[in-house]
């Protein structure tokens, strides 16, 4: 398959408490730059480069490990969406839920795409270099 | 991704008929059983999407391809339009067009498009573009389903397809496609419902047509 010319090394901003998760998306994230934060407060820290994310760089696209049926992780999510500095960056939620709840909730809070993580390892990492590729490679991304 | 045993709504608008021949092509021989829907300008795509006259019966689609340059009301006001209607706003919208305009991108995503997607030139880029999207959006990503709007089940969408229960304007525009799901495929399904999955029906005509064969993720 022909594919595209390459293109700069991506910058990912991905909030997750899992250790296992993290080192299964380091390794499908290759030659792209991995930003992590754990915590939710500090997704909106880093995107408004306050306190210790003075100098953080603004992402490519933003990961967001997210149970939307936990009142602050939507409104972390409607945080970003709904902030005309970064709404426009896509935002991934990486979720463990199928609930179509959930992902009709995450869809109308404005994520951009709504993942499930396959409890399988192998699965997670191919999922995950598929939506890496897909979004870095064949999507045309927002620039500022 | 979207329920099991029901096929996939995609509506696709584009003026281009060019355009519209060669994704429709491209899509029904992908691997997710799916019904394509296509309109041809924003207005009828509101009208679809809102159920409204002749498009009464139309069925809530999955996934919108949109392109941005349309006759009539830009690609960009129906996506204004889709996305501040509280009841349309969880519909994915890609936006699929020839335009890699940087202020277009900017302002397809800052209307909320879920994404943005340049139609390349070249015949082989574009299929690969086109079958890109079913890879991530169809077998990868979750899709929205409004919890109060059940799609019709598998059943009764075979028989949509094939008398027609849509919009008698695009009836010729609508096929069903069966195909054999790939391999990947096989193995979210039987993750997801704990059991191997029974193959789908084929119908024997399509399955000879070229690039039929279940392709690798």
């Amino acid at each position: 398959m022909p594919t595209e010319a390459p293109t700069a090394a991506a910058e990912i901003l991905l909030l997750t408490q899992r250790a296992e998760d993290l080192e299964v998306i380091r390794q499908a994230t290759e030659t792209n730059r991995l930003n992590v934060v754990s915590r939710c407060p500090d997704i909106l820290s880093w995107l408004r480069r306050e306190g210790q994310y003075g100098t953080a760089v603004r992402p490519d696209l933003i990961l967001l490990d997210l149970d939307l049926s936990n009142q602050e992780d939507c409104e972390l999510l409607s945080q970003v969406k709904e902030d005309p500095d970064f709404r426009r960056i896509p935002v991934v939620v990486l979720a463990a839920s199928e609930s179509q709840e959930n992902i009709y909730q995450a869809y109308s809070l404005h994520a951009n795409a709504y993942i499930c993580k396959p409890p399988d390892r192998q699965d997670f990492v191919r999922v995950i270099r598929a939506t890496l590729h897909f979004w870095l490679a064949l999507a045309r991304l927002p620039r500022e | 991704m979207v329920q099991k045993d029901r096929l996939t709504q995609i509506l696709l608008i584009e003026d281009s008929p060019g355009d519209a021949w060669l994704i429709r092509d491209i899509l029904m021989k992908g691997s997710v059983p799916k019904q394509l829907h296509v309109v041809t300008d924003g207005d009828r795509a509101l009208h679809f999407l809102r159920r409204e006259g002749e498009y009464a019966q139309a069925p809530r689609p999955d996934l919108v391809l949109l392109d941005i340059n349309l006759p009539g009301r830009n690609g960009l006001d129906v996506l204004d339009e889709i996305k501040a209607d509280p009841a349309l706003k969880a519909i994915t919208v890609i936006v699929l067009t020839t335009s890699d305009a940087l202020e277009d991108v900017n302002a397809a995503y800052d209307r909320n498009a879920n994404c943005y997607v340049v139609k390349p030139v070249d015949l082989n880029l574009f299929t690969h573009a086109i079958q890109g999207i079913e890879d991530f959006w169809l077998r990868m990503a979750m899709l929205p389903t409004r919890p109060s709007a059940q799609q019709p089940r598998r059943s009764s969408a075979k028989n949509a397809g094939r008398s027609g229960n849509g919009p008698a304007s695009c009836l010729h525009l609508q096929r069903v496609w069966r195909g054999i799901p790939s391999r990947m495929a096989d193995k979210n399904r039987e993750w997801r419902r704990g059991r191997p999955r029974r193959p789908a029906p084929r119908y024997g005509f399509t399955s000879r047509l070229p690039g039929a064969q279940p392709r690798q993720a």
